[in-house]
This record gives structure tokens, sequence and C-alpha cells, in this order.
């Protein structure tokens, strides 16, 4: 690596490509930040096009508009609700994902509360079916649950 | 082309348990217990949850039988790393809720508990909660139903490893001199707000606060008959950032037992209010040794008023040399904008312009504690 010379490592970007075959740059600095991408830089090298198998298109560049912004120290409550404010619950669980496979610490906590808070209000069909999950409770095996838990059943809206 | 390898995670059900936890931990408590019907994997997961947010945003009540029952069937092999609990509406007369709060988080090993409510009656506070060596953060926000009342904070306390710790109406103990030192065993505290407390003992209403490490302070009161500190003497060398809040001051600038050259950021984040000429003399000799300042727009109005009125204390008005940033929040900024600049050209008037100078609105003021107890009034 004798070519280091004056250019720092805030200038330098870094080339990566979604599964969908899509290339994408992003500041080395940013980098950084997502762990995953920053272990296959130094196992790569940083001259070479990071291939990222798991993260696509449609997501990558709202990643990356939220490290651009994090770089520059700027992560406010108002930037981060504009962030999430047009995107929809299936959206947001494939950049959480992503922010996952990334090991993008900032962005996975943020969007971690943000799914929270969007399932708050929801029904219990509705979350299930949002994280995917099998109901592998008979009808008989779930009323007793409920009724165990009753104390925190009451109050509750029935499926909306 | 997308299942290429097995361990690709595509559904949030296929990710690890611990990070399913992670995004419960940011609901609260009870539609954590809820999940309990989404499938068997998920019937005792959120016993293991290790933050824990006991309040109910849709203005119910948490009950007793609630948190009794929550705090027992969970999984005590799991550390417990926070409790939250806050609650605006009235508990019940006979309600023991909060004590058992405390005495779970002292007997697990909490890091970080936050209580906060405005309806507390009777409460005894458990010895327990102030003896506990795991305790990092701790909030404390308990306004009695008769809002004149306030509860005692313990003349000795245990929290070796407690960094940060907020306090709302309590009343500290003073010692034969007149003097309240009340945080000096908190060897690690780094950052410290105390809003609407007192001192036992009127007379000389002297709190001293003497922490190494302290680097930030924020102090106030929403009202006179609150607070009847007179003086603060500050031990603190590690001290960067102080701000006042509520009322506008009412004891002038601290004084401080080591030349605290580290002071570099004011805040003044107060509403309207009289303040004593000696008292705003002080503050502003205090002013003239930070670098940082952020004033309110009602504050910055009190000091230009008291200026104007009198040619004496215009005469001793200070040089800001030191001050490189500036920043006055308003609520209506754009309304506002010349006067606030006319008067801040007023306050600078022996002093050259800071290098940044800006009009802001922080909708929630610097401390969310003093905006939530201004809102219940």
């Amino acid at each position: 690596m004798a070519q280091e010379a004056s250019s720092s490592t805030s200038s330098k970007t870094i080339s990566l490509k979604t599964g969908d075959g899509e290339i994408f740059e992003i500041e080395a600095s940013a980098a950084k930040q997502m762990k995953t991408v920053q272990r296959l830089i130094d196992d790569l090298g940083d001259d070479i096009t990071i291939p990222l198998h798991n993260v696509f298109s449609k997501e990558l560049p709202k990643i990356i508009e939220y490290y651009k912004k994090d770089i520059t120290g700027e992560i406010t409550k108002d930037f981060e609700a504009e962030f999430v404010k047009d995107l929809n619950d299936d959206e947001v669980k494939v950049l959480f994902l992503a922010a996952n496979y990334l090991d993008a610490n900032k962005l996975f906590e943020f969007l971690s509360q943000n799914i929270a808070d969007r399932l708050e209000s929801k029904s219990v069909e509705y979350v299930r079916k949002y994280f995917g999950v099998e109901n592998d409770f008979t009808p008989e095996e779930e009323s007793k649950l409920r009724e165990e838990r009753a104390w925190s059943f009451r109050g509750i809206k029935e499926d909306e | 082309m997308k299942r290429q390898k097995k361990s690709e995670i595509d559904r949030l059900s296929d990710l690890p348990d611990h990070l399913l936890l992670h995004i419960m931990q940011f609901m609260i408590a009870k539609h954590c217990v809820q999940t309990c019907v989404l499938s068997k994997r998920w019937k005792n997961l959120w016993k293991c949850l290790t933050n824990i947010k006991l309040f109910d945003p849709y203005k119910g009540v948490i009950y007793d039988e609630f948190v009794s029952q929550f705090l027992s069937c969970r999984d005590n092999s799991v550390p417990l790393h926070s409790i939250s609990y806050k609650n605006d509406e009235i508990l019940p007369k006979t309600t023991n809720i909060l004590v058992e709060i405390m005495e779970y988080a002292a007997s697990h090993n909490v890091q970080q508990l936050e209580i906060q409510t405005d309806h507390i009656r009777n409460l005894e506070l458990p010895p327990s909660i102030f003896n506990c060596d795991s305790l990092t953060s701790l909030t404390l926000f308990l306004r009695g139903v008769s809002k004149s009342t306030t509860k005692m904070f313990p003349k000795s306390l245990n929290l070796p490893a407690l960094k940060t710790l907020t306090l709302v109406h309590f009343t500290f103990f003073t010692s034969d001199n007149g003097y309240a030192e009340p945080f000096s065993t908190c060897n690690m505290l780094n950052e410290l707000v105390i809003f609407d407390c007192k001192l036992q003992d009127d007379a000389q209403g002297v709190l001293c606060i003497s922490n190494s490490k302290l680097s930030i302070l924020a102090i106030g009161t929403m009202n006179r008959r609150h607070s009847n500190i007179h003086k603060v003497i500050l031990c603190t060398p590690k001290l960067k950032s102080l701000t006042m809040m509520g009322i506008p001051p009412i004891f002038p600038a601290p004084s401080t037992c080591s030349l605290t050259n580290l002071l570099e950021e004011l805040n003044f984040d107060c509403s309207y209010g009289s303040m004593g000429e000696d008292i705003l003399i002080s503050w502003l000799h205090l002013i003239a040794k930070v670098k940082i300042m952020t004033l309110s727009y009602k504050f910055l109005k009190l000091m230009v008023n008291i200026l104007k009125n009198n040619s004496s204390m215009r005469a001793q008005l200070p040089s800001f040399v030191k001050l490189k940033s500036l920043k006055v929040d308003a609520n209506y900024p754009w309304k506002c904008n010349k006067r606030i600049r006319e008067m801040v050209s007023y306050l600078l008037q022996n002093s050259p312009p800071p290098a940044t100078f800006d009009i802001i609105s922080l909708l929630n003021g610097i401390y969310k504690v003093y905006k939530q107890t201004t809102e219940a009034h």
C-alpha cells in the first residue's frame, strides 16, 4: 500500500455492489460505520468493488443517505423522522434486515425503535405477518394462554 | 436467485432471539407480554427482556397487578439493564407499585432506573435504591399530590457506579453549618440535574456540589416557593457545562473552590421572572468566562431590560471576549428575529462579535425534565 501519500481516508470512496448487480459509491468514513463492509475492505482491500450479496439496489441508497448525514455529525430527531416518513412498514423491515447484515449499528438502533413504534398499535395477526411467524398454537392453546396472561391483555383492542 | 445461502435472512423471524428482543425492548411492557401469543417460540421470549418500559402512552394506568405479575414472571437469570416507569395518571391510594419497582430494580442489579410520576402519596423510598452497586443512571421525578411536599433525599448514599443523576422535587439534608452536600460519595458522577429541590434548613441555604468527575450540571426551579437555595458552591474541577432552568437564577453564579477554567458552556433555559441586580452581575461575570452560550429569548429580554434601567450596571457590563458561539432560543424565531438581534447587540456592546451567532428553536428546551414540569402546571 505504498501509494497512501497525501490522500486522507475521508476523501476516499469505496465501491459497493448490490445483490442485483448495481454499483454505489460511499465515502470510506461512512464505510467504517458498517462493520461488515469494513471487514470486507480489510480482507479484500479498498480498491476492489465490495460485493454485498444480501443488500439490494432498492435499500442501499437509503442506507448511504443515512450515513452521509452521520459523517457530517448531523443526525437529528427531525432528520430521522423525515427519513422514515414515507416508508411503509415493509420497507422499514427490509432496511432493518440490511442494517443488521451490514452491522450498521446506529441505523440498526434507530430502525429497531421505529419498528417497535409502528407495531405498538397493531393487532396480533398483523404482527405475526410482519415478523413472518407461523402460529403453531391450537386455538385452545392460544385462548388458554391469553387467559393465563389476562393481566396483560386487559384493555387491548381486538384484531383491527 | 434469492436463497443462495441457507444463512440468508429475509424474514424478521429468521433473526436470532436476541435481535427480536432488541426490537421488543423499544415497546412498552404490556405489548411485550402480548407477543407471547404469536407462536410457541415467542411464548416466553418476553421474559428475557433486559430493558423494560412500564408505561402506557395510550393513557391507560399501569396497574399494580400488571407490574407484580410482570416482575415475578420475568426470567431472573437474565440480567436487568434498565427499568423506566412513567405515569401521568393518578394512582390508587393503596398502591405499592413504586416501592415494588424500586426494590426489584435494586435487587436485580439494574443499571438504569427512571421513575416519573406526578401523583405520589405517602411514598417511603426504599433504602435499597440508594445502596446499589450496579446503578449507573438514576432519574427520580416524584411529585406529590400536594405539590409543595417533597421527598427527603437520603443523608448517606452508596451509589459508587452512578454517572447520571436527575432529581426533581427533593429536599436535601443540611449539616450543622447549614450546608447541604448530598452527592459527595458519588465519585463517578458525570451529569447532574436538579430541579425544584430544596434544602432542609432555610437559614444558610447553601448547596455544595463536590464531584471530581462532574462534567455537566443543570439546576433550576419553577417557582420561588419550591426552592430555598441561596448559594451554590462548586468543587467540580472537570465541569464543562452549566445550565440554569426554570425561573431566572435565584442565587448568584456559583462560587468555585478551585478555579474552574474548564467551564466552556453556559445555558440559560429560563422563562420570565425577576432577578436581583447583584445576582445578574455575578452571572454576567461568569458569562465572560465561557466560550459557548445559549440564551432563551425571555432571559435575553430580561437581562437587557435590567441593564437598560440601571446605568451603574451598564457601566459594569463585562466584555465577553471569550464568547465564540452564541445561540438564542425562541419559540417563534421568525417573529422576533430583528428584536433578538437588537438585544444581542445591546448585550454585547462592550464585546467583539462572537464567531457564530444563531437563532434557534428548541421545542423541548435543553432538558426535557424542565419542559415536562412546565406542562404539568
